[in-house]
């Protein structure tokens, strides 16, 4: 007994040890280059660990090969003959000290290394963006759009608060934006349409409500004149100038409109040719133009039970075709995926590629509601050529049931469809408007290129399961960090979004035989440990411990092979079995555990 | 006597085992390499499995060689049991076995050839990752039968750089594929670096011994020293009085010696240090060995007869 305890302190001794030269080796070896300098830490600290895990299993099996082989050494009388008793009871410590091993290395395997990767990940990720934001700033810079590049800039610096390039190029664009502003201001507003998408900065958004402001104060319009200057007010973060003169035309044409009941009566007559106007708009399908009108009459005639019963109508229409721009603000940071693709067969034969360059999922919205920023689709024919090209910077998706959006009218019924009546699919908004204004520049619309057929639609029907999209952005991220679940339900479809079946169904084996493998290797080191045990009356020499690396290596090397050889065998039993593959390398694993616990228990000594 | 026929027995039934196992799945290499995403291949394919029957019969010879040594330190044998027989079969190898193992292998690969594989034809219907681009075999032209494979989207997501070449046509492929027919299969197979470096070695040191055979079989048995080194090992089988620590000992110093030679080969390393090309180390380095080995082999038969051997 004190032996053992003695042994088992030893192990875990050597564990602690392999586990301080794992971290310590990633500390001070790993490269590190690819996340900002204050991850850089925690990003080796957490590769060491992984490192770590992954050596779990050889560890395992260096102190099962010396553990064992001493053990067998003081309790094997009586093995004279193969399948004696005496092996039997082996077999049985044997199965239950590997079972509980396997279990260890499977949990650190589908467990514990893919929740230290997403950690890992997410510090790449976060390094991209900030290099991304830095060039995206200096590339705006270089255009001359500065409200677009001191955005960039300062996101970058949110990202990384101590970079001291990040800050100078936040001063340089605050800088230079102001300039561009001041000269703005005297020579008008120059549109950059290359870059219209991007959040107009508040300053400016300001200054453009107060000019619409002051423009409808003069046309005695004091309707427009407070609704606009209220914007300015609340636009603006600064005190100065503009909010001075924003809250005077705000209070006065206020004052004007409350003081004299008359002129309010007197306009009566406007507001219904109003109302009346954005009703035949409505009713025209132009519901932008109906929006934006009652929502300036909703703001100033707030009781009217007639705009508030239209403007909810129009506002529940336009959710039906666009999608509000300021919903995109701050996404960035919270993407689940980045880079996403595959590609869609239509019934009539056209493919059409997708790319999704982030995703972000709102949350409590049970992923029913999600942004695509880069979406991207290219369609060709059946014979292979392009027909139609389009991309936008955001695009919104939500859930749809498809018999809601044939009733509905959005998708016509003429269309073919593979997904049936009672799925849900992924319906995607590809244009975004402003909540409060008319303002083109901020809005969100899809470009496209090469031929295209009809009028440019306004959104995109995204024709597979919607819980098959969640598949995908994971197959996306590659077969080995698919969660096992994902793995199973996606190996069937993979190859009708462009993904190789055989490389998804292989690396389902592999990780379903995987605690097989490691089970029957562990049993074989276990003969191996009989056959070489230390024979009773030699006592263990100190120096033989530093063995233990030395086999955890060559270990270490079997394994990677052992990896490779799985690997090899599941992707060739794909081209002989199909979809059965995983089924067959279980067996065929299960069959390994049998026959080298048979080898085990035949084993016996001279 | 009886014991040492027996031995040899075990040689080839190991040499079997081995041979068998290496040939299946270096077949199973060659159908992934060959293999592309969407097309069925065979299982079974007998060129494959001959050719790599063929290819890997010196190194199995070898290995189980070395495997031998690993059922001695097992089993209860005597000095003289064992030395003898292992040491005709290892002439024999090194001698004989090895050269004619060359000329056949020749005459095999003629009969049986192996075609590259192909990367330049795709599958239609994958993406397919190339540098920092995503492929997409969209068609083939039906004239020339040229693949249209196109750069579909850039990975790097800047919305600025995106537009200037969405869909563009690439006909170059990626370099990393030469090995096998399609990128997607390659990386689903996980090749261990060391393996391939490992490969890589092997390969050199094959170049060497035809290289050595086309000189004359003089040159031959210089290169064939190594033989001799590893054989010499066996004098090693009963080092330690725990069977384990042999048993790690014996393969640790067989890596060792292949390393240390693999060294008087390699060109880069020659370069560095000029003394390691010289034609007789090989010959000094595993005298030594052998040397060594026999002496603290005798000598620890001397001190402990009885050594490993179980209830004596």
């Amino acid at each position: 007994m004190n032996s053992k305890i003695k042994a088992a302190i030893i192990f875990v001794i050597y564990t602690f040890l392999v586990f301080i030269f794992s971290i310590l080796w990633f500390i001070f070896f790993s490269d590190a280059s690819n996340v900002l300098p204050p991850d850089q830490f925690a990003y080796k600290f957490d590769n060491g660990i992984i490192y770590f895990f992954m050596l779990i299993p050889p560890v395992l099996m260096t102190a099962e090969l010396f553990g064992f082989s001493w053990f067998f050494g003081v309790s094997s009388n009586g093995t004279k003959k193969r399948f004696s008793n005496r092996m039997l009871g082996h077999l049985k410590t044997v199965l239950i000290t590997c079972v509980s091993c396997v279990i260890l290395c499977f949990v650190s395997e589908e467990a514990l290394i893919p929740s230290i990767q997403n950690a890992v990940s997410l510090y790449e990720a976060r390094a991209r963006n900030y290099w991304e934001y830095t060039e995206l700033a200096e590339e705006y810079s270089k255009s001359g759009s500065f409200n677009n590049a001191r955005f960039y800039a300062e996101e970058a610096l949110k990202l990384y608060p101590g970079s001291t390039e990040a800050k100078s190029l936040a001063l340089r664009m605050e800088r230079e934006s102001l300039e561009a502003n001041s000269a703005e201001s005297i020579s008008s507003t120059v549109a950059d349409e290359k870059n219209d998408f991007i959040q107009m900065q508040n300053e400016e958004l300001s200054y453009s409500y107060l000019t619409e402001a002051e423009k409808a104060f003069a046309a005695a319009d004091y309707i427009n004149a407070h609704y606009y200057a209220e914007m300015a007010a609340k636009a603006t973060e600064r005190d100065g100038q503009n909010l001075l003169r924003a809250k005077e035309i705000s209070s006065v044409s206020w004052g004007l409109l409350n003081s004299d009941k008359n002129t309010f009566n007197k306009e009566s007559g406007d507001v219904y040719k109003l109302k009346k106007e954005a009703y035949n708009a409505l009713e025209n399908g132009d519901v932008l133009k109906a929006y934006y009108m009652l929502i300036k009459l909703n703001d100033a005639y707030p009781t009217d039970p007639d705009i508030e019963n239209y403007f909810e109508e129009t506002v529940n229409r336009l959710e039906n075709q666009y999608f509000f721009v300021d919903e995109t603000d701050d996404l960035r940071d919270f993407e689940t995926a980045n880079n996403v693709y595959f590609s869609v067969t239509k019934p009539d034969g056209q493919v059409d590629l997708i790319f999704i360059g982030g995703i972000s999922v709102v949350e409590n919205t049970g992923q029913f509601i999600q942004y695509f920023r880069n979406f991207s689709v290219t369609s060709f024919s059946e014979d292979g050529h392009v027909k139609q090209f389009f991309s936008v910077p955001y695009a919104k998706m939500t859930a749809q049931l498809v018999s809601s959006l044939l009733e509905s009218g959005l998708v016509s019924a003429e269309r073919e469809l593979i997904t049936s009546n009672d799925q849900y699919v992924p319906y995607v908004f590809l244009e975004g408007v402003d909540r409060q204004s008319e303002n083109t520049r901020n809005a969100i619309k899809p470009k496209f290129k090469y031929r295209m057929e009809e009028e440019a639609p306004s959104f995109y029907i995204l024709d597979i399961p919607f819980g098959d999209l969640t598949l995908i952005r994971q197959a996306c991220d590659g077969a080995d960090k698919m969660p096992f679940i994902s793995l199973m339900r996606f190996i069937s479809k993979a190859s009708q979004y462009g993904f190789s079946s055989e490389v998804y169904t292989a690396a389902l084996a592999k990780r379903a035989c995987f605690p097989f493998i490691i089970l029957a290797l562990m049993i074989a080191i276990a003969i191996m440990s009989f056959n070489y045990r230390l024979l009773s009356g030699h006592a263990f020499r100190f120096h033989w411990l530093l063995l233990f690396p030395i086999m955890t290596i060559i270990l270490r090397f079997f394994l990677m092979l052992t990896d490779y050889a799985e690997s090899l065998l599941a992707i060739s039993l794909y081209s002989a079995v199909g979809a059965a593959c995983p089924a067959a390398m279980i067996f065929l694993s299960i069959a390994l555990v049998i026959i080298i616990s048979f080898r085990f228990l035949s084993s016996h000594s001279e | 006597m009886k014991k040492s026929f027996f031995l040899v027995l075990v040689f080839f039934v190991i040499f079997l085992v081995l041979l068998l196992g290496a040939a299946f799945f270096t077949m199973l290499e060659e159908n992934c390499t060959h293999m592309k995403a969407g097309i069925n291949s065979s299982f079974f394919n007998w060129t494959f499995f001959l050719n790599s029957a063929v290819r890997y019969l010196p190194w199995c010879a070898i290995l189980s060689l070395m495997m031998l040594i690993l059922y001695i330190i097992k089993h209860k044998f005597t000095i003289l049991q064992f030395i003898i027989p292992y040491y005709i079969i290892a002439l024999l190898l090194w001698m004989l076995a090895i050269p004619g193992c060359a000329f056949l292998y020749d005459n095999v690969q003629k009969a049986f050839p192996i075609s590259q594989p192909d990367s330049q034809d795709f599958s239609a219907g994958y993406f397919r990752k190339d540098g920092e681009f995503l492929t997409f075999v969209t068609g083939k032209e039906e004239d020339d039968g040229e693949i249209w494979r196109r750069k579909v989207f850039s990975e790097q997501t800047s919305s600025v750089s995106q537009e200037s070449d969405d869909i563009t046509e690439t006909t170059e492929t990626a370099e990393n594929s030469v090995i096998f027919a399609d990128s997607l299969i390659e990386k689903a197979v996980s090749i261990p670096a060391w393996w391939n470096f490992a490969h890589e070695k092997c390969l050199l040191l094959k170049k060497v011994c035809r290289s050595a055979l086309e000189k004359g079989y003089l040159a031959y048995i210089l290169f064939a020293t190594m033989g001799f080194a590893l054989s010499s090992v066996v004098f090693m089988c009963r080092f330690s009085s725990w069977r384990l620590v042999n048993a790690l000992s014996v393969i640790i110093l067989s890596v060792l010696i292949v390393i240390a030679n693999i060294h008087f080969y390699d060109i880069p390393i020659i370069e560095k240090i000029p003394i390691l090309g010289e034609w007789w180390l090989p010959l000094v380095f595993n005298a030594t060995i052998c040397v060594l080995f026999m002496t603290v082999g005798i000598i620890n038969w001397i001190r402990h007869p009885d050594r490993n051997m179980e209830d004596r």
